[in-house]
C-alpha cells in the first residue's frame, strides 16, 4: 500500500503542480497504465490548481489500495457555497490573479469529475471542502 | 499553362515539403504528422529549448489561452498554441504528456519557465505571428485539430 501527503498553501502559485508533478511520477514508476496516469494527472492539477485559487491551505493524499488510486483533497475552508453550482461548466469565482495564469474557466470540477470512476465533493462554508477522487486500476 | 514539375524546387520550400509529408494516408483520415522540425520551419519559430527533440512527431494541434480547456480537450501527439507564456503551461504540457508548447504573438516566457520545459523535455517555440495565422500554417501544412470530444475517456462524454 502507498500513501502519499502533499501540503497545499493557499495562493502558492510559485510551486502549483509540483505535487501533481510528483503524484504522476509515482504512478509512472510503480507502472499503471499511461492511460489512467493521465486522468489521473488531470483530476489532480485541476484539484491542486483549486486548492491554490480558491482554499485557505489543504492537502492532497494519495493512496493506491486494493485496486484503486484515491486521491483525498481537504482544505480548511472558506467553503463552497452551492456545491451543485460550482460543477456547472463555465461557473467560476476565480479572481483575476488565476484568470492572468490561465485558470478559472469553471472547468475544473467538470474536468475532475469526468476523469473520475468515483468522484464526492462535500462542503461546508466556514469549515472547508472534502473531495475524494477514485480511480479504477484495471 | 505550365505547371511547375521539378522536385527540388518543391523540396525547398519548407511549406510544402511539410505539407506532402502530412499527406492523408489512403486508408484514412489521419495524417502521418508533422515533425517538430517542419512545425519550426512552416511558422518560422525561433526554439527556445529542446532543440534535440525536434524529430518528435506530432499528429494535432490545439489553441487555448485556457489550461483547464488543454486538460479537457488535446489528446496525446499534439502541441498546443498559446499567449500565456508561464509555469502552468509547462505543468500541463507535464500532466498531459505534450511534447511541444508554442508560444504565438512574439511571447517568450521568462528564464526559469524556459529552464523548466528543458528539465522536462518540452519543445518551446516563439512565433512572431498571431494565433489565428499561426493555426492557419500549420494547418496548410497539414496538422489536424483533436476530434471534438473529451480527451478523458475514449468514446464517452461527447462534447456539448
Amino acid at each position: 500500500m502507498i500513501h502519499s501527503v502533499y501540503p497545499i498553501a493557499q495562493a502558492g502559485y510559485d510551486s502549483a503542480g509540483q505535487a501533481s508533478a510528483d503524484i504522476k511520477r509515482q504512478l509512472k514508476q510503480l507502472g499503471v497504465d499511461s492511460k489512467i496516469i493521465r486522468r489521473v494527472a488531470v483530476a489532480c492539477y485541476e484539484a491542486e490548481m483549486n486548492l491554490i485559487i480558491h482554499s485557505l491551505g489543504g492537502a492532497m493524499e494519495l493512496s493506491i489500495e486494493d485496486g484503486w488510486i484515491t486521491l483525498q483533497i481537504h482544505d480548511k475552508g472558506p467553503g463552497i457555497p452551492d456545491v451543485e453550482l460550482a460543477k456547472k461548466e463555465g461557473f467560476s469565482t476565480a479572481g483575476e490573479d488565476a484568470r492572468s495564469l490561465g485558470f478559472g474557466a469553471g472547468m475544473g470540477l467538470p474536468n475532475m469529475m469526468r476523469n473520475t470512476d468515483d468522484f464526492l465533493i462535500a462542503s461546508q462554508v466556514g469549515v472547508g471542502t472534502l473531495m475524494i477522487m477514485k480511480f479504477k486500476l484495471v | 499553362m505550365t505547371v511547375k514539375t521539378d522536385p527540388h524546387d518543391i523540396q525547398e520550400d519548407p511549406m510544402t515539403s511539410a505539407f506532402q509529408h502530412a499527406q492523408p494516408s489512403q486508408t484514412g483520415e489521419q495524417t502521418q504528422g508533422l515533425r517538430l522540425r517542419q512545425v519550426a520551419q512552416a511558422l518560422d519559430a525561433a526554439v527556445l529549448t529542446g532543440e534535440d527533440h525536434l524529430d518528435i512527431v506530432v499528429q494535432s494541434a490545439c489553441c487555448s489561452d485556457l489550461m483547464s480547456d488543454v486538460l479537457a480537450f488535446v489528446h496525446e501527439k499534439a502541441i498546443v498554441l498559446t499567449g500565456l507564456a508561464n509555469a502552468h503551461v509547462i505543468r500541463t504540457a507535464e500532466m498531459l504528456d505534450l511534447k511541444c508548447i508554442v508560444f504565438v504573438r512574439g511571447k517568450r516566457p521568462p528564464q526559469d519557465v524556459i529552464d523548466l520545459a528543458r528539465e522536462l523535455g518540452v519543445v518551446l517555440m516563439s512565433v512572431n505571428k498571431t494565433m489565428f495565422v499561426s493555426a492557419g500554417l500549420l494547418y496548410q501544412a497539414g496538422l489536424r485539430g483533436s476530434p471534438m470530444k473529451w480527451a478523458s475517456r475514449e468514446g464517452t462524454g461527447q462534447a456539448q
